[in-house]
């Protein structure tokens, strides 16, 4: 046993410096780099290494497959105008967040170029926009668009920095800030972002594996199945990040359907649900889910179970929100080290960033997000 | 064959069932495993924890049960089948019931997510899809089989691409990986409620070929010398056909689609007790039931995450019987 657990001490700790190479990787190679300028053009390399001819000025984008990006914009450039087109998932979740009401411009931003989650080059082409963002493992769609002369631009996302949601975003923002011409709103936030990371890591670095809560992301969950997610996947790097051991990791990649004897055999001590499923922790604590008890589970007999929050974004994924995501998570899963106000970090948070006053009431939504923004 | 042998057949899914109540990603040792289930019939000291009940009693257990029903439900429709259409490569979805029952739980996840519902749409379109094959090719006076297998080619035909548009049409994160999961069969979720739905209508579809064994053996002769047995022939097929549906549908409601079992597990049935189908189809039963447990075992047990069945009968059932074949020589006993 004692062995086992300085295996997994060893792993914990060269996963972590693991993502902070990559990290750093990150920044200078994945988010790349300005090449050109010129009056009325600049050239940007993008994730998949392209190079992209774009005018100097962009006012106006189209965020596609790469679903939570178009938030990314808005995050870099506090200004929504500018999205004229987005995936119609992407739509869905801004409209069930507090976005719609920091821009409510947002809401005019067309979906017809996507139907039944496939691009429709011609509709784009109607909307015509400056820059057309497309997820990297999309060509198809990218190589039809470039061929109808619409500049695109390659966003990875889970291989853009190793499933490590902060350096993701990190990487979107550099280069969303180089297309925008915005970079100091993204050296802010990097700057915002970074510090919080550190901040965390500097009291979490001593932890032993044991001094740790066994943490599960719990990403979909219905009658007929139960999807967690493990190593290679964001909400592993999550709970490395912020003081918790995820019990997925040794077994997991990606997201995956398991059964219930694993859950029991895992019985993760704090059990997190993202928004892309509707179960709430009620749920769990009420065992209302048929053929599954899940009432034995340590979690849920400790009330430990918390619904990932949404704010400007899913706050699973890689968002804007990251910085208080890593503050939620470690007053979650080590109370006894953190005790931020997540009120006041919200309103604060908002106010400096966006100059937006959240209101008692919207933190409350942010924190508790109803089973609806599951929805696509 | 010999007699002992027939009865080590008849015993090995028993045996195995009750060992693989002591196999899985949760620890439960095999003494706890008896313990928690003698506790039902006589009283035992409560030694083991709650959650150890649970995996054996509410996880494991309903599991089981149904894997050795859908093993058996779908080896005894295969050899029925195979039996009355004198074809070798016929199986339990020749008539299109695993394509109807498909596409009925496709449109179920699409429009109402997992659950109860979908099961519900599975079964119905399972059995509506047979009625369309009798009106394609079974309503004419003498029914030949020939019409009846185009038919089903059609009606496979027509269920599958209705399977692609709705995988066409649903949301590629969320209900399009479930759509395609659920076609290749699992058992992941299994529980009583499941047992309690398929359980029943598998044991009376089987129960209605078993009643009908020897007489499968004179379907394959020409329809008039079976006539002149006093057989009625068209409904002879038809009960053969309505027994088959029922343990398919049933299977793929609870289960999904689970390849291969009704193909294969009839030919190693012939290897062992030749092809007479009054005792082919006994052995069939045996013989997918234990198939498809030991399957379903090594899909909850190999790896944290579920592996779908379908994959797993091919892969192991697929070097299994090539050998079989090499062995015997294709021959049936």
């Amino acid at each position: 046993m004692v062995g086992r657990k300085a295996i997994l001490t060893t792993l914990a700790l060269a996963s972590m410096a693991l993502a902070a190479c990559s990290d750093n990787e990150a920044t200078t190679s994945a988010s790349g780099g300005e090449v050109e300028t010129t009056a009325e053009e600049k050239i940007v390399i993008d994730q998949a290494g392209a190079e992209v001819t774009i005018p100097a000025e962009v006012n106006s984008i189209v965020s596609g497959g790469i679903l939570p990006y178009f938030h990314t914009w808005y995050v870099a450039t506090n200004s929504a105008k500018e999205i004229v087109g987005m995936h119609p998932n992407s739509y869905n979740a801004a409209e069930n967040s507090i976005l719609s009401k920091m821009a409510p411009e947002i809401l005019n931003a067309d979906t017809s170029f996507v139907q039944n989650g496939e691009m429709n080059v011609e509709e784009l082409m109607k909307i015509n926009p400056d820059v057309f963002f497309e997820i990297a493992t999309d060509e198809k769609s990218i190589e039809q668009a470039r061929a109808a002369g619409i500049n695109t631009v390659a966003i990875k996302a889970i291989d853009a920095a190793a499933a490590e949601p902060l350096a993701t975003f990190n990487s979107w923002l550099k280069l969303t800030g180089e297309i925008a011409s915005t970079t100091e709103r993204a050296d802010n936030f990097i700057e915002i972002g970074t510090d919080v990371q550190n901040e965390i890591y500097e009291k979490i670095d001593s932890l032993k594996a044991e001094e740790k809560p066994n943490a599960l992301m719990l990403y979909q969950l219905s009658e007929q199945a139960i999807t967690v997610g493990g190593k290679n996947f964001f909400g592993n790097q999550w709970l490395n990040a912020t003081g918790a051991n995820d019990v997925a990791e040794n077994d997991v990649t990606g997201r995956k359907d398991v059964n219930m004897e694993q859950i029991y055999n895992w019985n993760p001590e704090i059990i997190y649900i993202t928004n892309f499923t509707e179960i709430q922790p009620e749920d769990l604590y009420n065992n209302t889910i048929p053929g599954q008890d899940w009432s034995e589970v340590e979690a849920v007999k400790n009330k430990q179970v918390y619904k990932i929050p949404l704010g400007i974004y899913r706050w699973f994924p890689p968002s804007g929100d990251a910085p208080l995501m890593l503050k939620w998570l470690a007053n979650n899963n080590q109370p006894e080290l953190f005790d931020y106000d997540m009120n006041a970090e919200i309103k604060s948070y908002y106010q400096d960033f966006y100059g937006y006053d959240v209101t008692d009431e919207e933190v409350e939504k942010i924190l508790h997000p109803s089973s609806d923004a599951a929805k696509y | 064959m010999k007699k002992w042998k027939s009865i080590l057949l008849w015993v090995l899914p028993l045996v195995l069932a009750i060992a693989s109540l002591g196999i899985g990603r949760f620890e439960v040792d095999f003494v706890t495993v008896v313990k928690i289930l003698s506790s039902h019939i006589f009283p035992v000291e409560e030694t083991w924890t709650q959650m150890e009940y649970n995996v054996v009693m509410t996880v494991r257990l309903p599991r089981i049960i149904l894997a050795l029903l859908i093993g058996a439900g779908l080896s005894i429709s295969g050899a029925a089948f195979q039996g009355m259409f004198a074809n070798p490569l016929v199986s339990a979805d020749i008539l299109g019931v695993a394509a109807g029952a498909g596409f009925g739980a496709s449109i179920g996840i699409l429009l109402f997510g997992n659950g109860y519902v979908t099961q519900g749409f599975a079964l119905v379109f399972g059995l509506a899809a047979i009625v369309f094959t009798y009106m394609i090719g079974g309503s004419g006076r003498n029914m030949p089989i020939f019409m009846l297998v185009l038919a089903g080619v059609v009606t496979s035909a027509l269920f599958n691409a209705l399977i692609s548009l709705t995988k066409f049409v649903a949301d590629p994160e969320e209900k399009l990986p479930a759509i395609t999961y659920w076609l290749m069969g699992s058992l992941g979720t299994a529980s009583y409620r499941d047992l309690w739905t398929a359980g029943p209508i598998i044991l009376v579809g089987m129960f209605i070929l078993l009643a009908l064994r020897w007489r499968i053996n004179l379907l394959t002769l020409p329809d008039d010398e079976a006539k002149s047995l006093g057989i009625n022939v068209v409904r002879m097929k038809w009960l053969v056909i309505a027994g088959a549906t029922l343990c398919t549908a049933a299977a793929v409601a609870v289960a999904g689609i689970v390849g291969w079992v009704g193909l294969i597990i009839p030919h190693i049935a012939r290897m062992f007790v030749g092809s007479n189908n009054e005792r082919v189809l006994p052995m069939s039963i045996a013989l997918g039931g234990a198939y498809l447990l030991i399957i379903d075992t090594l899909a909850r047990s190999v790896t944290a995450a579920e592996i779908p069945l379908s994959i797993l009968t091919a892969i192991v059932g697929a070097p299994f019987f090539a050998y079989l074949l090499r062995r015997t020589g294709g021959s049936w006993s």
